[in-house]
């Protein structure tokens, strides 16, 4: 649905940040973008959002290059939005419900629907029972999840994710591994992250940035073989890579996966023994 | 966080009908204000203080605590009420300085007393809406008295501001401390110079911020607070 073509971007000070960029988000379902820190990510997703400009190249949304008006941005922005890496910076009430209704209040939304669509937001990421408390009082994590409900609560075709792991515990980082999967049953999500472990599990699409460039692309079970060009890029394999290659166990994409591997494998040394003695 | 927010959504009282408290907190202010009898005032005070310590259960020498302030104001003006020069010795207390006589007469005093009264009887009105109402119900007391929106906008975005100005500069006096920015009154200078630049810095950053979410979220210049 988004493409991007030969993107380019210059800052003012002439600093380049992004350079001949292509992307098409049609290659899957949940797009992994990773990159090192300054590599990028974030000027490109605010190039993807129409906030900056790009100085060459173009963003295609539905195969018509996005445009930069009021009108057309607005529009745009009903069906691909993003969620900050820092929930306080889209946090402006002290009221949970009020904040996940702002854009829809925005959109002059009747409060009626309103009511509706907050709810169903706010259970989609697990946080219903926040919805009464004032925003000062959440712990970053529960912040995390009011942030993505207040996105949520417009109907996107694509939700764009800028670190949404990033200062969250073991427990809250596999609740939004949940959710970032159930979002993608009626959605295109995009995200960035510096977990490698995420990506790998929940992706089925990476692009990996180095410097304002891109550096490579593919399926995350190839992709992540490449130990040389993670290198190059100051990103590193994740575990079940790692001992896949180090160790020589079978690929495996996912914790479960592995774990029922090697339940199936003891069985066998098990048995084995039995008929031996 | 503020003591006073945190009390105003952990009372007792919290659940209790906004609306009411908010016409019972602003009668009884009324009353303190209008009515000049001391034993109302009394009353006022005392009531107030029952209902706030045992009822909405905030902690007792907490609530003092957040009398203080009021109360310090309270000092300097009484003393400048009560006391008056002369140069003769009409007062029922005084001390001579050369041939002046310094000192407060039986009308001052009871004056005072009159004024003091009065003075706790409002405040502890003030506090017990403040410490039993979230801020958050008030706002829904306003939205239903048909308050013009532009005020609730400016109150909703103040008191986010708040937490927000708050945590940021905690976090930087926090490092400050841990780095002995505190440790003499020259390093005390310094740090606070620099507590100041860094909020100021943190504040456009926060703002450059602010406008790109804004952007993102829709807005369309006014800061809608539904029904």
């Amino acid at each position: 649905m988004i493409k991007v073509e030969n993107l380019g971007y210059q800052y003012e000070d002439g600093t380049i940040a992004l350079k001949n960029i292509h992307m098409d988000f049609n290659n899957g379902n949940i797009i992994g973008i990773i990159g090192a820190n300054g590599s990028g990510k974030s000027t490109l997703f605010l190039n993807i959002l129409g906030i900056l400009k790009p100085s060459r190249g173009q963003i295609k949304y539905k195969n018509k290059p996005i445009k930069y008006n009021k009108k057309f941005l607005r529009e745009y922005r009903k069906k691909v939005n993003m969620v900050f890496q820092d929930p306080d910076k889209q946090l402006f009430y002290s009221r949970v419900y009020d904040d996940v209704a702002f854009s829809l209040r925005n959109l002059d939304f009747s409060e009626k629907e309103i009511k509706i669509r907050v709810k169903n937001a706010l259970k989609k990421v697990k946080g219903y029972h926040l919805k009464d408390k004032p925003t000062h009082f959440l712990s970053y994590g529960q912040k995390k999840q009011v942030a993505i409900a207040g996105v949520l609560a417009m109907d996107l075709e694509i939700i764009l994710l800028d670190e949404p792991t990033s200062g969250l515990d073991p427990y809250t980082t596999r609740q939004m591994k949940e959710i970032i999967k159930h979002l993608s049953y009626e959605k295109k999500v995009v995200l960035s992250s510096h977990d490698m472990d995420l990506i790998y599990e929940v992706c089925d699409y990476i692009y990996i940035l180095g410097k304002g460039e891109l550096v490579g692309e593919g399926l995350p079970e190839e992709i992540f073989l490449k130990k040389e060009l993670l290198n190059n890029a100051n990103l590193e394999r994740p575990w079940l890579v790692k001992i896949h290659q180090e160790l020589g166990l079978p690929l495996c994409r996912n914790e479960d996966q592995l774990l029922s591997l090697s339940k199936s494998m003891k069985g066998d040394i098990y048995e084995k023994r039995d008929y031996s003695s | 966080m503020l003591l006073i927010d945190k009390y105003a959504y952990t009372n007792r009282l919290k659940d209790f009908n906004p609306m009411a408290k908010m016409i019972f907190a602003i009668g009884a202010l009324i009353l303190a204000i209008t009515i000049d009898n001391s034993y109302v005032n009394l009353m006022v005070f005392l009531l107030m203080i029952c209902l706030t310590i045992f009822v909405a259960k905030i902690p007792i020498n907490r609530y003092f605590k957040i009398l203080i302030v009021p109360i310090i104001f309270l000092t300097i003006s009484g003393i400048t009420i009560l006391s008056s020069i002369s140069n003769e010795d009409v007062f029922i207390w005084s001390i001579k300085i050369s041939n002046k006589y310094l000192g407060f007469t039986y009308k001052s005093l009871m004056e005072f007393f009159k004024l003091t009264i009065r003075v706790l009887a409002s405040i502890s009105s003030t506090l017990f809406l403040t410490l039993t109402t979230p801020l958050n119900h008030m706002i829904g007391v306003f939205k239903k008295l048909k308050m013009p929106n532009i005020v609730i906008e400016l109150l909703v975005l103040i008191y986010r501001s708040i937490f927000i100005f708050l945590e940021e500069s905690k976090d930087i006096i926090m490092a400050q401390e841990l780095r002995f920015g505190y440790t003499s009154i020259k390093n005390t200078y310094r740090s606070i110079s620099l507590l100041i630049k860094s909020l100021l810095i943190a504040l456009l950053i926060r703002f450059q911020d602010m406008q790109i979410s804004l952007e993102t979220r829709l807005y369309r210049g006014e800061f809608k607070t539904g029904d």
